[in-house]
């Protein structure tokens, strides 16, 4: 209402919402390692160093699509019975099931298991990378939105757990052998929920906002 | 989407999960051959044999992702929606809420476990695992509980409803 705060408030007198619950919080400048958490939920609404950890989330997701691909190269598998073998990667399971007639099931799998983890850890790593060496590339907006819709469809750590116990099932069939691909799933598992910890979404939110 | 948009439309998955939920753990989710044996398997029922072969940790491990998980989610998720727009325990339901996102996905496990077993059964007669109709139900299930906590957003358990009229 007054002439203070007209044009440029000083960040004492304004008000940040918590992104969580939207509740209304007094915002004001910080100290060092300091943080603005919400008094309602406890979020973490503000922090002194916004974006610190966005160079670990870019290595993390690099890395992570790195393992990614010896994953989805390897077995994770080997089943025998009376002589007969084979091999299973994780692809292997998607042909069974459209071959079987459940084709919905197996655009399921190969989503949630192959496309999903691709595609987010890709837009983690472009977000996070333009944040890192503050350049503003193109589709940026539309990284970050996919990077929030894809959220949900994180199950490689639940498929890392299903291999595991599909060797223990199948003990009973015949013969089983583990085999490194069911280990590198892990390892993109581990590597993905890392990135994800140290990706700061309400920075790179600002960010693409052009806030800063 | 508006508030009111988003609570429609969660409460509408949550129904359609808990009509589905029936079909997906009465109905057979796989066949199992070996060497001449046929067996069907519910959701259940493989847990049971998991428990039969001696591995208790690992029937445990199924019994609480594939059976425990989905049931607490449409359970907390009704608990959730019906008390939308009130303003009892509305801190408790954002750590709901918040636990219902972490523990979500974890049903998706029966799903990989059913792609893993049926690609053994490309090895012919001797052991062959076939995929039923259960697990089609149960699949549509699980991503219908996905959708219905990841739409429902955590602000709207703190604002009111707008008034009829409008």
């Amino acid at each position: 209402m007054s002439a203070l705060n007209s044009s440029a408030p000083p960040s004492d007198l304004r008000w940040i919402q918590c992104p969580r619950c939207h509740a209304s919080l007094r915002d004001r400048q910080l100290q060092p390692h300091e943080f603005l958490c919400c008094g309602r939920c406890g979020e973490q609404v503000k922090s002194a160093h916004p974006g610190r950890t966005m160079m670990a989330a870019w290595a993390f997701a690099m890395a992570a699509l790195i393992t990614l691909i010896p994953a989805n190269m390897n077995p994770i598998l080997i089943f025998s019975v009376a002589g007969s073998y084979q091999e299973n990667l994780i692809i292997t399971g998607v042909e069974g099931l459209w071959m079987q007639g459940f084709q919905p099931l197996g655009a399921l799998v190969f989503f949630s298991a192959i496309l999903a983890p691709v595609l987010y850890l890709l837009s983690v790593s472009y977000v996070s990378a333009c944040w890192t060496l503050q350049m503003r590339l193109p589709f940026m907006g539309a990284a970050l939105r996919l990077v929030e819709a894809l959220e949900p469809w994180n199950l490689l750590p639940v498929f890392a757990i299903a291999c595991m116990v599909s060797v223990v099932k199948l003990r009973t069939l015949g013969t089983v052998s583990w085999e490194p691909g069911s280990l590198w799933i892990l390892a993109t598992a581990v590597l993905t929920m890392l990135a994800i910890q140290c990706f700061d979404r309400k920075c790179a939110e600002l960010y693409v906002e052009g806030v800063k | 989407m508006t508030a009111h948009h988003r609570y429609e439309l969660s409460k509408a998955l949550t129904v359609a999960a808990i009509i589905l939920y029936i079909p997906a753990n009465f109905l057979p989710v796989m066949t199992i051959t070996i060497t001449g044996q046929v067996e069907s398997l519910t959701v259940m029922g493989g847990v049971m044999e998991l428990y039969d072969t001696g591995l208790v940790p690992v029937a445990v491990v199924v019994f609480l992702a594939s059976v425990v998980v989905p049931a607490v989610k449409l359970v907390s998720l009704s608990w959730l929606l019906s008390l939308h727009g009130s303003d009892i325990s509305q801190s408790r339901r954002m750590k709901v809420h918040a636990f219902l996102t972490r523990i979500g996905t974890w049903a998706m496990i029966d799903v990989f476990l059913l792609s893993i077993l049926v690609a053994v059964g490309q090895l012919g007669i001797l052991a062959s695992v076939q995929a039923e109709v259960g697990a089609l139900f149960f699949a549509v299930m699980i991503i219908c509980t996905l959708y219905a906590a990841d739409v429902y957003k955590t602000h709207m358990i703190w604002r009111h409803p707008l008034p009829k009229s409008q």
